[in-house]
């Protein structure tokens, strides 16, 4: 990292969802290495969501940077409102929002239940549509913001037992390009990025041999590490990618180069 | 300050109009509001005096000055219950 990196983002605060594990934990720990305040955002539902929010604002806090837990299901407009307040009163506004809250109920569309079509959209589509809602308000007062939702690569190119998945990652992205469009004159910047397969809680499931499947398509020939797309994110966060909206960015290991 | 002032104040700061320029004979369009300035207009309007303006409502504005009219109106009401 070149030295004026080191803290490009000093100053920033920034809110990222679902921060407790996986990719939004790897985020929230690179945009604070960075500089910025960080709000870890978890919801409530599993016990151990607390702990490991807990935990990610501890590793922070050592760092000698600072963090704050705020809890809320982001499918509540309600609580989402009081989640950007809870952040706005502590540190004045919000610069940078990253979705990153999201779920996952994989099975074949025959099988599907409305229950977990509607669970995924509104986790992964309504939840982005909400927080977003309410941080530009801060974004547009100071004219300037970074959002970037993280959508995957299952949004561009579907995936058999994924649809409900799909659908929400994919929406996501026309969101992005929606909002980018909306708030271009506003200095505020809206992209996506798309991972691929990424070691996380999420994919730590699938069975040994459908891994070793996926790893033989990956040019790379490596599984993408949450730290991977933190990196990504830190970039689309900075001054550095001011000219950068509305794309969605796919991040990999090459497999839909 | 009054409920005008206020109003001219924020609009003034959202869309970099000189607050001479907004008159209550004024419209958005006269000072090259585009459809954003407007939209966060509403919104910083709501937030300063805690009430709603439905969009059905807020599409009747003929001119700065029932826009000032209305939110004086539904401020009052507000100040009753």
């Amino acid at each position: 990292m070149s030295e004026d990196q080191v803290m490009e983002l000093a100053g920033r605060v920034a809110l990222v969802t679902g921060a407790s594990r996986g990719i939004g934990k790897a985020v929230a720990l690179k945009l604070a290495g960075l500089g910025a305040k960080v709000a870890v955002n978890y919801v409530a539902i599993e016990a151990n969501n607390k702990v490991d929010a807990d935990n990610v604002v501890e590793s922070i806090i050592r760092l000698g940077k600072e963090a704050m837990v705020v809890e809320a299901d982001v499918r509540d407009s309600e609580a989402v409102r009081a989640m950007v307040e809870q952040v706005t009163d502590k540190w004045g506004k919000i610069d940078i929002l990253v979705n990153n809250a999201g779920i996952n109920r994989d099975t074949l569309l025959l099988r599907m239940s409305d229950e977990a079509w509607d669970d995924v959209i509104n986790t992964n589509l309504r939840g982005a549509y909400l927080c977003t809602k309410f941080a530009l308000r801060s974004m547009m007062r100071q004219d300037w913001g970074r959002i970037i939702n993280i959508s995957s690569v299952t949004g561009l190119v579907g995936n058999v037992g994924q649809s409900n998945y799909a659908a929400s990652k994919g929406g996501l992205i026309a969101f992005t390009k929606s909002i980018a469009r909306e708030m271009g004159s506003r200095n505020i910047t809206v992209n996506a990025v798309a991972p691929g397969f990424i070691i996380t809680g999420m994919t730590d499931k699938l069975p040994a041999e459908r891994k070793e499947a996926i790893l033989a398509m990956i040019p790379l020939r490596r599984f993408g590490q949450p730290e991977d797309v933190a990196e990504l994110v830190a970039f689309l966060a900075s001054e550095r990618a001011g000219y950068i909206t509305g794309q969605v960015i796919t991040i990999d290991g090459g497999v839909f180069a | 300050m009054t409920v005008e002032e206020q109003i001219r104040e924020i609009i003034a700061r959202i869309t970099h109009v000189d607050k001479s320029l907004i008159t209550r004979e004024a419209t958005f369009k006269d000072i090259k509001a585009d459809s954003l300035d407007i939209v966060q207009t509403l919104v910083a309007v709501e937030e300063a005096f805690g009430i709603e303006i439905p969009d059905e409502e807020a599409q009747k504005f003929q001119n700065f000055g029932d826009f000032v009219s209305y939110v004086e109106g539904r401020v009052v009401q507000k100040e009753r219950v």
